[in-house]
């Protein structure tokens, strides 16, 4: 524990400087006001509001076909919305286009890829250029900060499911991002390197202020770890603190 | 320029070295074969490779609109008619439901139909013979300055995009996530294919253009761990295997493009072995 929080404040150091200078709180805050996205005819959301602060872990549950998917890649600019989504610091106010971490429910990687790890971070932090000698100690950094350090010349296909999920995460916190998105990523993975991957989760937000925004279906091992809970149906449902709406979900089920 | 070459190329001290049109053939051999290794390593990767065997079908229609044109080159029709397949393809599988191989098989076989028809229509059936097979041993040197000039855009564009092109493969929500345009780079990299299969297709032949494609790749993916390797591995292969193919098909007196697919298929059994191996 020691040693992993010792590097995290190593890591920290180099990052929140820049961080700070922008803001007080150390990231931003993401507003979502009247958002709804059509699909074809049928609405996917329906007219939400949110207000998302750094520092802070958010769990947004649901049935399937609700949204939750639809929301994240809303806030990646990936689908077309009507409503606006603005990210701002406190302090200035001022509208800026904040660094967004992703990690995903799974990729498409094929069981015969050649792709390593290392493959991994080198497209996705250089895509026009070199990996450079910086950039490599950028990798390592993020790799030891989830516990992956020794999985970078390993192929993506070789993996099991936490590993795997370990290395998205550090691959998305490379660069250290305002706000981390996380879609399902614990759907393949046992319950310990579930409750491993929170632990972890918690850690980060704390040491880098993190706004974290999780979509999950495991609702129960979730409400442990998250510091609020967001139920969506297409409209918002329920937004508390993970106790109360898991009581709510419970008494409605008892009343069915 | 290629006067000066070939008179070094006579010095070698073989019976093939003697002929001009087997020093314009491994010319155009050694620009053809990493060009093909590498997009392999793309499109095998991409699951793309059903869509660079339709537009290598779909130069017979590309050949036969150049006839019916009375186009001087039909090297022109085959490169339009490619790209145009490659931007239908990809207008449909944005904006439509249906499977994409379904639509590829579709757009594939209505171009080879309305390439024959065309073609009997123009009675020019038998120009099929030289699209079908390939005719590497009849290229000319103004076809070979052509191939150069595609060469000096295609391989500094390629080797340019090469990781976005993972990337975006890999994940459009990841490459979303950092900025890139996935939609842009997925149709950038379908008008590649068309174009490095188009003008490759006249000299390989539409019937073994696309082995010469997956082959080094496959072969690659067996041997190499990581994209690095995996290139590498693929280019070398590709070339090697391209030349020697090349030269059988010159003492045997075979068909050049069937001839270099026949000698990568035997490399890459013999590394399909290596593969079992590890495996188990």
């Amino acid at each position: 524990m020691m040693n992993i929080d010792g590097k995290f404040k190593k890591f920290a150091g180099h990052i929140l400087p820049l961080i700070q200078r922008h803001s007080t709180c150390y990231g931003c805050c993401t507003r979502i006001d009247h958002l709804s996205v059509l699909f074809g005819k049928s609405k996917i959301l329906d007219d939400i509001d949110l207000h998302f602060h750094c520092t802070n872990f958010v769990t947004i549950i649901g049935p399937n076909g609700a949204g939750k998917t639809t929301l994240l890649k809303a806030l990646l600019g990936e689908v077309k919305y009507q409503g606006s989504i603005t990210f701002s610091s406190f302090d200035a106010k001022s509208k800026s286009i904040p660094t967004i971490g992703y990690v995903p429910q799974k990729l498409a990687i094929d069981p015969t890829s050649p792709l390593t790890v290392s493959d991994l971070f080198a497209i996705t932090m250089a895509p026009f250029s070199l990996f450079n000698q910086q950039q490599k100690i950028k990798m390592q950094e993020s790799l030891t900060t989830v516990g992956a350090a020794a999985q970078a010349g390993r192929r993506l296909a070789t993996l099991s499911g936490g590993e795997l999920q370990r290395v998205y995460l550090a691959l998305a916190l490379t660069p250290l991002p305002n706000l981390l998105l996380l879609d399902e990523p614990l759907s393949a993975i046992d319950a310990k390197s579930a409750d491993d991957f929170y632990q972890l989760l918690n850690r980060l937000k704390s040491s880098f202020d993190l706004s974290i925004i999780m979509v999950s279906h495991d609702i129960y091992r979730v409400a442990k770890y998250a510091d609020r809970m967001i139920r969506l149906d297409k409209k918002i449902i329920d937004d508390d603190i993970p106790a109360n709406v898991l009581k709510k979900i419970e008494e409605e089920q008892r009343n069915v | 320029m290629f006067e000066q070459l070939f008179s070094l190329f006579t010095l070698l001290p073989f019976e093939w070295a003697q002929f001009q049109f087997m020093f314009l053939a491994i010319l155009a051999i050694l620009l053809i074969a990493p060009l093909l290794a590498i997009v392999g390593t793309l499109a095998t990767d991409n699951q793309m490779t059903f869509f660079s065997d339709a537009v290598g079908h779909a130069a017979i229609t590309g050949l036969a609109i150049a006839t019916l044109a009375e186009l001087e080159t039909s090297l022109w029709g085959i490169v339009l008619y490619a790209q145009l397949i490659a931007l239908v393809l990809f207008l449909l599988k944005r904006f439509s439901n249906i499977k994409t191989d379904a639509l590829i098989g579709i757009i594939a076989n209505f171009s080879v139909a309305l390439g024959i028809v065309l073609l009997s229509y123009t009675s020019g059936l038998n120009r099929l013979n030289t699209i079908l097979f390939g005719s590497i041993l009849s290229i000319g040197s103004e076809d070979l300055t052509f191939l150069c000039i595609s060469a000096l855009v295609l391989y500094p564009l390629i080797i340019f995009l090469y990781k976005v092109f993972w990337l975006v493969s890999v994940s459009p929500t990841l490459a979303k996530s950092r900025g890139l345009n996935f939609a842009l780079f997925e149709y950038v990299l379908l008008a590649i294919i068309a174009l490095v299969i188009s003008v490759s297709i006249l000299w390989i032949g539409v019937l073994v253009l696309n082995a010469m494609l997956i082959l080094p790749a496959s072969i690659a993916k067996n041997i190499g761990v990581g994209i690095k390797k995996y290139l590498t591995y693929s280019i070398i292969i590709g070339i090697i295997s391209s030349v020697g193919g090349l030269l059988f098909s010159y003492y045997f007196g075979t068909s050049t493009g069937a001839t270099i697919v026949l000698l990568q298929t035997i490399i890459f059994m013999l590394t399909l072995l290596k593969n079992i191996k590890i495996k188990q």
